[in-house]
């Protein structure tokens, strides 16, 4: 607000005025008391000198000019940036003395009427300072400018060792690139102010967006930072206005749009209650990511990497579901006030610059073991080597060649020809579920367990019941997911073709075992089993693909305890899978889980093995002592034992 | 534009983008036609020569358009991309795309992008001399 207008509204600006006064004096006076007590190596946080700083551009505002106390803020304003680095004790005392004066001041602001009593409560802890102060008077003073001169350069180079590393944190780059904004605004002229504001967002692409600029183009940046840095002249960016009316019509109708859009959005976002999450949605994204592209085909090059850094945010949190924070919410509204042709003559690089940094300072937490190291059995590109989280999009556009390219319809014309391809394209499934629980891309982890599942019933069935059209039908969907996922889009599976699988899967016939296996009592004995595994899983909703491996000469006398056994073991691993789902979840494992059950003859004994992929942790001794206890006595050696990377096994002989 | 120029379909649902690449792709001499990427349908005749898909658009998916026009239309098609990432090279090849052309783009590079997939997807109608002369410069 300008002076003119303060005087023309004294009456509301002075509550304000004093409030503004009082808490700025107590937010000074608790930093000060801190320089105090270790004043020659303290130094104040960038964060608490921009806060500072600012209140006291507001108190500036608020103030006539060459009113006394104005002059007095403006001094202490010019001192503030000796709090960020340590300074000799000298300097420290001016600030110490300017705060004083401050304080001291109001007492002459007669028109304003200030509280005393409250302005004057607290300077008697700077008492002692302040006789410090007067016994050097004879201190030369310095300069602002010798004061910022260091200071820029010093924050230069932090600048450069946060760009450097591998991920750059955006907050701290914002901060960094803020407080040189707000150190600039103490000694530097207006023009220098535009051109470090100007410079602010090309150094945004450098450091953000490198795929958007050449290296050439990032060594220009910098360079143009550190001449910024010594004070040099710089050339200014130029912001040519689009005089082509065919575009600026087709602009118009991109903008109703983005409006039409973001109104929506944002009115959504307003009747939340505070609690509730607002999470990004695809059109709003969508809008966000052409937006930087539509601007700048009509020359708006500041305000298009503005929306360029808008996107990136809004992907943050689109990929992490994570809630957009009120402040954030607060700045896309600004945005949207922005983006109408009429404001664009208002607008200022400074300003524009302002909500760069603001943006970045309010930039989302994402969670960070997105760089861990997560292991896919079957993965062929560096064998047992865990892959890098961050690295599995890069995998999944490289890898899946059979399921994006070249299953046919062919494949599932028969069950003779599918059975040619069967392993590998259960294979190549199994790895894209693992894949797809890995970076949290449940709709294709389900539908994975599901089209597996199917797969399993289907490489067994009669020829006569072959589900081969559905089969077909299920990859070309599975192919669109993908190709949903591989566009960062949400992937939404069919749900009405999950409807046809899961009923096809729930009266899919029984494969019939081999004639030599068909009369034999195991052959029932597994039938029950079977239907007692799938009716537990489907009754506590844990996707399971249950297979059996059944030798041909069993002997027939452990059978019944045999069944008794295996009916308590499943139940206990069938139990135990649900309940360490949110562990499975945490380690990004997939949701369904798969059983092998062998049996095996030795001697007069069958030999019972439990391969159970992607669980790892063997129960420990007083589980498995509970175990052993439930069941059939004649049951000998029960053991569980673990297979690197692929599962565990529970092993017994009855 | 001449009747003899080729035809470029353009699947696009920004107005603003659409018209800067109907602009450049004119000034490479083909007739451009702007399709709604949501409603994939093809003119058959005259049969396009090139086909420029935008990889996000409201209600549409680049990849999934690129390989139903893959499947039907022999022509080369170019993705646009906007995200920056490697992983839309790899993918949009995969599904059909002849060429990615990654945003910003100017149109030399539209033309670099291009006149080499034209060249190998054997164009109809590309006649335009000057056009000819890069071609076989």
């Amino acid at each position: 607000m300008s002076a003119a207008a303060g005087k023309m509204q004294p009456l509301q600006a002075e509550p304000a005025l004093v409030h503004s006064i009082t808490a700025l004096l107590q937010q000074l006076v608790a930093g000060l008391e801190r320089l105090k007590r270790t004043r020659t190596q303290s130094t104040m946080s960038t964060v608490e000198l921009v806060r500072i700083s600012t209140r006291l551009q507001q108190l500036r505002q608020w103030l006539p000019a060459g009113n006394s106390l104005q002059i007095r803020l403006i001094k202490l304003h010019k001192l503030l940036p000796a709090l960020l680095q340590p300074q000799p004790a000298g300097v420290a005392v001016q600030l110490l003395a300017a705060v004083y004066e401050i304080q001291q001041t109001p007492l002459m602001v007669s028109p304003l009427d200030l509280r005393k009593s409250q302005v004057l409560a607290a300077p008697a802890a700077l008492a002692p300072l302040v006789q410090l102060w007067r016994a050097q008077q004879h201190m030369d003073s310095m300069e602002p400018a010798v004061l910022i001169q260091p200071l820029l350069v010093s924050l230069m180079q932090q600048l450069v060792a946060v760009a450097s590393r591998p991920m750059p944190a955006p907050q701290q780059i914002g901060e960094l690139l803020q407080l040189m904004q707000a150190v600039l605004e103490f000694g530097s002229t207006a023009e220098q102010q535009r051109g470090f504001s100007e410079l602010v967002p090309v150094l945004i692409v450098a450091v953000m967006q490198p795929h958007l600029s050449n290296r050439n183009q990032q060594v220009q940046s910098w360079r143009a930072l550190w001449q910024f840095v010594q004070q040099r002249q710089l050339s200014t960016v130029c912001n040519a206005e689009c005089h082509d009316l065919e575009l600026l019509q087709a602009l118009q109708r991109d903008l109703d749009r983005y409006h039409w859009q973001l109104q929506l959005f944002l009115q959504g976002a307003a009747l939340k209650t505070a609690s509730a999450p607002v999470l990004v949605c695809w059109p709003v994204l969508l809008l966000h990511y052409q937006l930087p592209w539509i601007l700048a085909a009509v020359e708006q090059h500041s305000l298009a990497r503005l929306c360029q850094l808008w996107y990136q945010s809004l992907m943050v949190h689109w990929q992490h579901r994570l809630s957009i924070a009120k402040g954030l919410l607060a700045l896309l509204r600004q945005l949207a006030v922005v983006l109408d042709l009429s404001q664009w003559a208002g607008l200022s690089a400074c300003l524009l610059c302002r909500w760069q940094l603001q943006l970045l300072q309010q930039w989302p937490n994402a969670p960070t073991h997105q760089l861990d190291r997560v292991a896919l059995a079957g993965v062929r590109e560096g064998d047992d080597e865990p892959v890098p989280l961050a690295g599995i999009p890069e995998l999944l556009s490289r890898s899946f060649a059979m399921l994006t390219e070249q299953v046919t319809a062919a494949w599932f014309a028969d069950a003779a020809v599918y059975q040619l391809h069967a392993a590998t394209l259960l294979a190549e499934l199994q790895l894209l579920e693992q894949a797809a629980a890995a970076i949290k891309l449940s709709a294709i982890e389900s539908f994975c367990s599901l089209l597996l599942a199917l797969h399993q019933q289907a490489w067994c069935a009669l020829p006569e019941q072959f589900p081969g059209e559905l089969l077909w039908q299920c990859h070309q969907h599975l192919r669109d997911l993908l190709d949903e996922a591989a566009a960062w889009q949400q992937s939404v599976p069919d749900l009405q073709l999950l409807a046809v699988i899961r009923e096809w899967l729930l009266h899919a016939p029984r494969p019939l075992p081999p004639p030599a296996q068909a009369a034999h009592p195991a052959t029932a004995m597994l039938e029950r089993v079977q239907f007692f595994v799938e009716t537990l899983a489907r009754s506590v909703e844990q996707p399971l693909r249950f297979s059996v491996e059944l030798a041909n000469n069993l002997p027939l006398s452990p059978l019944a305890a045999c069944e008794e056994a295996l009916i308590a073991l499943l139940r206990f691993v069938v139990l135990e899978q649900v309940q360490n789902l949110p562990q499975r979840r945490q380690a990004l494992k997939p949701v369904a889980t798969s059983l092998l059950l062998k049996l095996e003859a030795v001697e007069d004994s069958i030999a019972v093995a439990i391969v159970e992929a992607g669980i790892e942790t063997p129960p420990d001794a007083k589980t498995l002592r509970r175990l052993r206890h439930k069941l059939p006595e004649t049951v000998q050696r029960l053991y569980c034992r673990t297979l690197a990377g692929r599962g565990r096994s529970f092993h017994f002989v009855i | 534009m001449s009747e003899s120029a080729p035809l470029a379909v353009v699947f696009e649902d920004s107005a603003t983008l659409a018209l800067q690449l109907t602009r450049m792709l004119a000034e490479l001499g083909f007739a451009v036609q702007v399709c709604d990427p949501s409603l994939p349908n093809l003119p058959l005749q005259p049969v396009p020569a090139l086909i420029c898909v935008e990889l996000l658009g409201a209600g549409s998916n680049g990849f999934k358009l690129l390989r139903q026009l893959a499947a039907r239309h022999a022509c080369p098609r170019v993705l646009l991309t906007a995200t920056g990432r490697s992983t839309d090279h790899n993918w949009g090849r995969r599904a059909g795309a002849t060429a990615v052309l990654q945003r910003p783009f100017t149109l030399q590079q539209v033309r670099a992008c291009v006149l080499p997939v034209l060249q190998h997807g054997k164009v109809h109608g590309y006649e335009t001399q000057q056009e000819q002369q890069e071609l076989h410069s």
